[in-house]
């Protein structure tokens, strides 16, 4: 099992000293985190993506790639990519510059999103919310499988003979999660793609999570019945040496916490949702236990520099969970679910693919340039390079 | 029958909760005299108070108020019970009825009932209760009770008419009447999904027959049930069949 942190690179007061840090600042410090998580020994660092304040991170793919240059092992992924307003077009283009760069180091979290003006920022409808995310990634879907796409949808300018380039690293895809925290279609939508299922988890009651997680399993089997599912979730914590000393100084930061700040009490909150505020041992019997209750979980992607925390505290947090808490929760997914298969790395899907092909006895995979390099202004069409008997032409 | 009655009344012993409690002797009463089988139960708002302005800030309901949503949505039919604040509905009462959202009680029949300090409110039960009952997809009856407390207000007869109305819009199919509309919303829905599915459909090269057709789902997704509706999903092979 991997396990991670996610950031959604909100600039919040420091409600205790009054601080605010600037954009330039905290963007620095989001790539400081990525690196001290790899330093922790974590598996995964993702990223999110906002259009206003008081979030800094519009652009994810250009963090991640800086992110990857200064790493080395660490995968990396969003939380979430916004797959109902961006074109799946630049996603498919974005990503895949991103894999190459990153050895691939990366998959893709999609989401719909939780900012509805964000929507006709960028001329989309909320009201088709769920049928953007279905389009949308169809046609990503097939831009990263397919060479040439002919593209005709109700939300997009269509595509006539049109190549994404580059074509994804080794001719294999990111893996995809899908992002939902309660709408059944998304989860739907995982299970027939034979792709992951993130669900969010945190600010949520692990019941419904539960809930939503057995359906994807279910469709997922539905669709590939000799297949493993793969289930990532949320979690939201904060830990101390003591149960005492960890909520005194998380509670000036809950009560003034975006999302679920002024509400309800911290206590109130650990009881209902996944956070839990302690020791790394509390921690680790609440999320084991939330294991159990979900199933086989392949990524858990912890939140730890939100609400204005600091960044010497977040980096303090990444130590606790990479050094105490992930060794926990590996041990704990390899007891109870020994035979269980790891999240997919680029790696075991080109393995996968290569698979495939031989046991097909097909040509194994050959990553030669396979389009025209001359005439790229008049009708440059990939099959035209292809002679009768299916070999290239150059 | 269940019935659930939702005690808006803010005070301890508050006069809303003698009023809830005059309904429940009467429903308790014609129950007994015809031999019906009425399961009556109460949702105060007082102890939900808080949790519902948690949830709305937040979308997390406590165990109370989600057990409380539950207990509406089980409902065959429902009485709302406010006092008057400022010329309407409590502020609290409407909190929580924005929680309760436009699934739970469609169809259902609601008695509406309000207690006021003075009868200059009266019109209330109509212009405001009455609208947010519509806003819902409640079925309110047309006898609505309005108590001011004052010597010689005639509330007895209004409370029998208004138990009498609601009995007999439970009788008269009210029961039934969410499943007919909502199957009338599915059926619309499904309308548009096939003029959708014909317009993509008609004119494409089968070379060309790329374009995904995503009918409209006929989804309630943002209304406000809180376990996910599993049942609310169209099979992806529907829209863009089975993947290569």
């Amino acid at each position: 099992m991997q396990v991670g942190i996610f950031t959604v690179s909100d600039i919040s007061e420091n409600p205790v000293t009054g601080e605010v840090i600037t954009e330039h600042q905290r963007l620095k410090n989001i790539v400081d985190l990525a690196v001290a998580s790899e330093k922790a020994g974590l598996d995964v660092f993702a990223l999110g993506e906002h259009h206003n304040p008081p979030f800094v991170s519009s652009s994810p793919t250009t963090t991640l790639a800086y992110v990857a240059a200064k790493t080395e092992k660490i995968n990396l992924t969003t939380a979430t990519t916004l797959i109902t307003t961006d074109d799946p077009v630049k996603i498919a283009e974005d990503f895949a510059m991103l894999q190459h760069l990153a050895d691939g180091r990366v998959d893709i979290t999609l989401g719909r999103g939780n900012t509805s003006p964000v929507y006709p920022w960028f001329g989309k409808d909320i009201r088709e919310g769920i049928n953007l995310s279905l389009e949308n990634y169809h046609l990503l879907y097939r831009l990263w499988h397919e060479d040439v796409v002919d593209w005709e949808g109700r939300f997009r300018t269509p595509l006539q003979q049109f190549t994404a380039v580059p074509r994804p690293l080794d001719g294999v895809a990111p893996f995809v999660w899908h992002g939902a925290i309660r709408s059944a279609q998304t989860a739907e939508q995982a299970g027939y793609y034979g792709d992951g299922f993130f669900a969010n988890n945190i600010f949520w009651k692990p019941e419904h999570t539960q809930t939503m997680i057995n359906f994807y399993r279910e469709r997922f089997a539905h669709y590939y019945p000799e297949r493993q599912a793969m289930v990532g979730i949320g979690a939201h914590s904060f830990i101390g040496d003591t149960r005492a000393e960890a909520e005194k100084y998380f509670r000036p930061f809950f009560d003034h916490a975006p999302v679920y700040g002024y509400g309800p009490s911290m206590e109130d909150f650990t009881r209902e949702t996944p956070l839990t505020v302690g020791t790394a041992d509390d921690v680790i019997d609440r999320y084991v236990r939330l294991m159990k209750m979900y199933g086989p979980v392949q990524r858990i992607l912890f939140l730890v520099d939100h609400a204005g925390l600091p960044h010497e505290t977040s980096l303090d947090q990444i130590e606790r969970i990479g050094t105490v808490v992930a060794p926990a929760l590996r041990q704990a997914a390899e007891e109870m679910w020994p035979d269980q298969h790891e999240a997919p790395t680029h790696a075991s899907l080109v393995a996968a693919r290569d698979a495939e092909l031989a046991a097909k006895g097909e040509a194994p995979y050959s990553d030669a340039y396979r389009f025209h390099t001359g005439d790229n202004w008049t009708g440059l069409r990939a099959e035209d390079s292809q002679k009768s008997d299916g070999t290239l032409d150059r | 029958m269940k019935i659930v009655l939702v005690n808006g009344g803010l005070s301890e012993a508050s006069s809303t909760t003698r009023l809830v409690q005059a309904i429940r002797a009467e429903l308790a009463r014609v129950a007994d005299e015809r031999g019906l089988e009425l399961d009556v139960m109460e949702v105060g708002l007082r102890p939900l108070a808080h949790d519902a302005v948690n949830m709305v800030l937040t979308g997390v309901p406590s165990a109370n108020l989600e057990a409380a949503l539950d207990t509406l949505e089980a409902a065959d039919a429902t009485v709302w019970a406010t006092p008057t604040y400022a010329g309407s509905y409590a502020g609290v009462f409407k909190t929580f009825m924005d929680l309760v959202g436009a699934q739970r009680l469609e169809g259902k029949p609601v008695l509406l009932a309000a207690t006021a300090a003075s009868p200059r409110h009266t019109p209330m039960v109509d212009t405001a209760m009455r609208p947010l009952a519509s806003a819902l997809r409640a079925w309110p009856v047309p006898v609505g009770i309005f108590s001011t407390g004052e010597p010689g207000e005639d509330l007895t007869s209004r409370i029998t008419a208004g138990v009498e109305g609601l009995l007999l819009a439970l009788a008269g199919g009210g029961g039934e009447l969410g499943a007919v509309m909502k199957k009338a919303r599915v059926q619309a829905g499904k309308q548009q999904a096939e003029a959708v599915r014909s317009t993509l459909a008609a004119p494409q090269a089968p070379v060309n027959r790329t374009k995904p057709q995503a009918p409209y789902l006929a989804s309630d997704g943002k209304a406000a049930l809180l376990r996910p509706d599993t049942e609310d999903f169209t099979e992806m092979g529907a829209i863009f069949g089975a993947l290569s």
